[in-house]
């Protein structure tokens, strides 16, 4: 992970290289591989380390090594060819001679290849912006590949993953379109389908305190049905995993370790397994150790420690609790040769039995299924795919402007394709010549890309956000380096097979009458004008895709969220840790914990909660039901908090009175409910009145509307919530907030140990500022906005670049034209508005093109974007603007060059 | 396989590509390891014939393939045990010997033509 922290220059000396050349060793035959790969990799090293001084020296030594071996590659990929082709070529003793006899494939195009090496040595210039431009495309291509490989082609890490589904509730009354199942229904799915082999589930909670050698900490928790290794296929790397029974038995004392928790707290020694752990859910006997990297969708913070769901069968699928919450992520296996829509109906007609059965809980419950790989890319398709496009449009963009700066250059070469021809040299040969030309480039840039590829994977697995599944698991495979192949021959056809074809066209004569001397006419031709409307057209395009996320992003982040995080503090701890026996207990500490968190120096305000808004949990949903009112509220979310907290995180009162001191836990039950909820009360009249959560639940006494604050994510819209005061509805998981003057980080660890000082049991976990989890919810909107955002820069950086070299050389070509038309009498003006002209004309073109596009294509990310049309008009407006201002400058310079013209001396030169 | 070849046979092959015999030269001292060979040409040549593994190593292939370098497993010091070295076969050694005579050759007519010139 520290790959991407390291610096750039680094990479060309560090192990890196060493990586690289070995994984590039892939691409030779595989006898020649295995032969040798060894030892090159050995002389590889010496090289580096004995001849090389300096990272320019070691950069060139890569690329050098890189090409050479490509180049062998395909020169023995060549010979393996031939020699199936004609057996004849396997004779040891004619294979010396063959090589150098004249008219044989090989040899001729042997000389090729190096009449083309001496060809482009000549424009070194030229080589070096075209092997940087497209292996920098290539590059970009094959790192943002590898992420859509890893992420949405390669097949999950679990047995036979094509025949596993995801299966979830629905329900229109309390809009969820896939929601975690209840225990009871997955219990009734299980036992009445019959289109699975097996269904099991799993979830997360709220984590356990370990004891372990006198050392306490805090662990992530899961909890599956025991029957869900089973049917994953899943290994262990010691001891078992769960058996189907330790589901219902409810005294199965047992756990698994994560592969990583085994190494780094238990140094992955193999006695661990039949040990017995101390946590704070009991004692329990460590039976197994989950396969290295193991994870399951569905769950963002990988469990440390996982116990099987101790089920008791007379209360879960009995009591109605059971089937009113929801929290187990449902996985199955369909048996062979059933099709999901067969289970899918199956499903449908269970869910509809069991809504007459249920109606209290299971009004309008549906349910659905989705393939597990489906599931698991799911909102990371889009914005993969975008990514994808957008690299794309920079290697089109890259490709186009080096068959433009081949186009310029072949025009100078028409009288050498003319001469050769002449001589006798057929259309084809000069035709292979060209893309043997274009061949060395890509061979160069596709060394280069793969460099830059196998480099960005590294940064991308550094910075890529959490939320995108399965990231952990990038890296370069097989299929990525066949891609960067790929890419590298779809390159070579844009760029290269283009001018060659219309050069190896050129007539003879008319090549050899005037290719010689400056043209006369023209400048660009219509071939290479086009491409400059192409090519402003495709970063119009992409720059759009930039502009609405970026938007997009500003608009999220800006977005009211109905709280201010900034300055403060959050810390979490458990008060199941201090081990009180009784309520009372935790009350007394709670009394003496908020004083104390006060007089912390620059603490302004200090509350604790059950729950924070964005990030983290704790938090429950169910159903409102309002005194005197029939219509309920479907869907609520549930928070505890003290007095403090609506000051703390300045979330505003508009109604009625906060949380009082006097509200014990004793007195009267008193709750507060935001905008949302309050929207809901028929006759509008809400402070005052009760509500419960079950129909004959204890009541609560609403004394005052809070202001909508944001739950879970910033996109989403605000959901109904209840306030209960923390002493009347005690829960153990607790989160401190104190908002501080300073900077909320420097307050940790005092905070902590005024905490430590009442109660020293306590472990203290999730020391971080608030802000920091609205940075994270955020995280994948950022990372789009930068990503797509760079990638149009890049764009237009290219697209600029193109519009200036062709601009440019059709001034250089237009010289004489220039000086005619100043003898005659036009001024420098004049020529600078023709140069103009005409430049913005093809610019101007390529922008209404873009845009167009881009007017067609934008609703598909329409999904991504935050309260933005994906044609809002000022991103088009200011993109189309901006174009045209760039394109501007880029044909300002040659403009006024042709402009200082001196007719003078154009005219003598002639 | 690996024997001298006829005399006509082995002359059929001349002359050899620069590269084929700087490699041969390069073993005709001692066996050597891969990177050794490389240093080696890079010595006889003067500096002028840098050889990176790709190249090197498909040339040393062909040699191979052909008989005119052969493994040499003689036990090696510890440092070098894992490291593979090559020697050249009695056949190799011919065809170096038959170019070195080529050249040889070569070069006493070039003289000789230059005497009769400046005489």
């Amino acid at each position: 992970m520290s790959d991407g922290s390291r610096g750039w220059s680094d990479w060309w000396s560090g192990d890196h290289a060493e990586n690289f050349y070995r994984l590039l060793l892939n691409v030779m035959p595989s006898r020649h591989r295995r032969l040798f790969a060894d030892e090159m990799l050995d002389v590889f090293r010496h090289q580096r380390s004995r001849e090389c001084r300096g990272h320019a020296q070691r950069a060139l030594q890569l690329l050098r090594t890189s090409f050479d071996l490509l180049a062998t590659a395909m020169i023995l990929h060549a010979e393996n060819l031939l020699k199936q082709i004609s057996p004849s070529q396997q004779n040891p003793r004619e294979r010396f001679r063959r090589g150098l006899e004249k008219g044989d494939f090989m040899s001729s195009w042997v000389s090729d290849i190096r009449f083309g090496m001496r060809n482009l040595i000549r424009s070194p210039l030229l080589v070096m912006v075209a092997v940087l431009t497209l292996g920098a495309g290539i590059g970009a291509n094959t790192a943002i590949f590898s992420v859509l490989n890893t992420v949405l082609l390669r097949p999950l890490p679990y047995e036979n993953p094509e025949s596993l589904v995801h299966i979830y509730e629905s329900n229109p009354l309390k809009s969820w379109t896939q929601q975690t199942a209840s225990p009871a229904n997955f219990l009734d799915w299980r036992e009445q389908s019959e289109s699975f082999q097996d269904m099991a589930g799993y979830w997360s909670f709220d984590g356990a305190t370990v004891e372990a050698d006198g050392e306490r900490e805090r662990v992530s928790t899961g909890q599956a049905t025991g029957n869900l290794f089973r049917l994953l296929g899943t290994r262990p790397s010691a001891g078992r995993l769960f058996q189907p029974s330790e589901t219902f038995s409810g005294e199965a004392a047992v756990a698994l370790i994560s592969h990583s928790y085994w190494e780094s707290r238990f140094g992955g020694r193999p006695e661990v397994v039949g040990s017995i752990l101390q946590t704070s859910e009991g004692a329990r006997e460590i039976v197994g150790v989950l396969p290295p990297g193991f994870r399951l969708p569905g769950i963002a913070v990988p469990p440390q420690l996982w116990t099987p769901s101790e089920w008791d069968p007379e209360v879960y699928g009995v009591a109605v609790w059971t089937r009113r919450a929801h929290w187990v992520t449902v996985v199955g296996r369909l048996k062979p040769n059933v099709s999901r829509q067969e289970a899918s109906q199956e499903l449908q007609t269970i869910a509809a039995r069991l809504q007459e059965e249920y109606p209290e809980t299971n009004e309008q419950a549906g349910v659905g299924i989705i393939g597990l790989q489906d599931w698991v890319a799911g909102e990371a398709r889009t914005p993969l795919w975008l990514l994808m496009a957008s690299v794309g449009v920079v290697l089109l963009i890259a490709c186009i402007n080096v068959a433009n700066l081949l186009l310029a250059r072949g025009r100078s070469r028409r009288r050498e394709m003319a001469i050769r021809g002449a001589l006798g040299a057929g259309r084809l040969r000069l035709l292979r010549q060209l893309l043997t030309e274009g061949l060395i480039l890509v061979l160069g840039a596709g060394a280069l890309g793969l460099a830059l590829a196998y480099w960005g994977v590294a940064f991308l697995r550094s910075t890529a956000p959490d939320g995108i599944p399965r990231i952990g698991e990038l890296s370069v495979d097989a299929s990525v380096l066949l891609f960067a192949l790929l890419c590298s021959a779809a390159t070579l056809l844009i760029f290269a097979s283009l001018p060659a074809w219309t050069l190896s066209r050129a007539p003879v004569v008319q090549g050899l009458s005037q290719g010689g001397r400056q043209g006369s006419g023209g400048g660009a031709s219509p071939l290479g004008r086009g491409l400059v409307v192409a090519e402003v057209a495709l970063s119009v395009l992409l720059v759009i895709g930039a502009g609405l996320l970026l938007r997009s992003f500003l608009h999220l982040q800006s977005e009211p969220t109905g709280f201010d995080a900034s300055q403060v503090l959050s810390m979490r701890f458990n008060l199941e840790d201090a081990g009180y026996e009784e309520a009372q207990q935790a009350l007394a500490f709670i009394d003496r914990a908020i004083p104390r968190l006060q007089a912390l120096p620059q603490v302004q305000e200090a509350a604790l909660a059950t729950s924070i808004p964005i990030g983290g949990d704790g938090t429950w949903s169910g159903t409102v039901f309002i005194e005197g009112q029939a219509t309920r509220v479907e869907e609520f979310r549930h928070r505890t908090v003290d007095p403090r907290y609506l000051p703390t995180l300045s979330v505003r009162l508009l109604e009625g009175r906060n949380f009082e001191p006097s509200d014990g836990p004793q007195s009267q039950p008193v709750a507060l409910v935001n905008e949302a909820l309050a929207a809901q009360f028929e006759d509008g009249r809400v402070i005052g009145r009760r509500i419960s959560f079950a129909e004959d639940g204890p009541q609560m006494t609403v004394v005052g509307i809070v202001a909508n604050e944001k739950y879970r994510q910033i996109r989403a819209q605000p959901t109904p919530q209840v306030y209960q005061p923390l002493v009347q509805r005690l829960r153990p998981d607790i989160h401190a907030l104190l908002k501080t003057s300073g900077d909320p980080a420097r307050l940790s660890s005092a905070a902590r140990e005024a905490l430590l000082d009442i109660e020293p049991r306590l472990v203290i976990f999730d020391v971080r500022p608030l802000p920091s989890y609205l940075r994270e919810s955020l995280a994948t909107d950022r990372f789009m906005a930068q990503m797509v955002g760079a990638f149009a820069l890049l764009a237009l950086l290219l697209a600029a670049v193109g519009l200036y070299s062709v601009l440019s050389y059709t001034v250089s070509r237009r010289r004489q034209e220039f000086g005619i038309r100043m003898a005659l009498g036009a001024r420098m003006s004049d020529i600078l508005a023709l140069v103009m002209r005409q430049g913005l004309a093809v610019s101007l073109l390529g922008v209404v093109l873009g845009l167009a596009a881009a007017w067609g294509v934008s609703r598909w990310i329409g999904g991504l974007l935050f309260n933005v049309s994906p044609t809002d008009p000022l991103t088009f407006a200011g993109v189309a603007g901006g174009l045209a201002a760039v394109a501007l400058l880029a044909c300002y310079r040659p403009a006024r060059r042709a402009a200082k013209v001196d007719p003078q001396v154009t005219l003598r030169a002639e | 396989m690996t024997q001298p070849l006829g005399r006509s046979e082995a002359e059929d092959l001349l002359p050899l590509k620069p590269v084929v015999y700087l490699l041969l030269l390069a073993l005709a001292e001692e066996p050597c390891h891969g990177y050794g060979i490389k240093k080696k040409v890079e010595e006889i040549s003067e500096g002028r014939v840098k050889l990176d593994p790709g190249t090197l190593y498909r040339w040393m292939g062909r040699l191979l393939e052909d008989g005119w370098v052969e493994d040499d497993e003689r036990p090696r010091p510890k440092e070098d045990e894992r490291r593979r070295y090559y020697r050249l076969t009695p056949r190799g050694r011919q065809m170096m010997e038959l170019e070195s005579r080529r050249m040889e050759n070569l070069l006493q007519a070039a003289r000789h033509l230059r005497r009769e010139e400046s005489a």
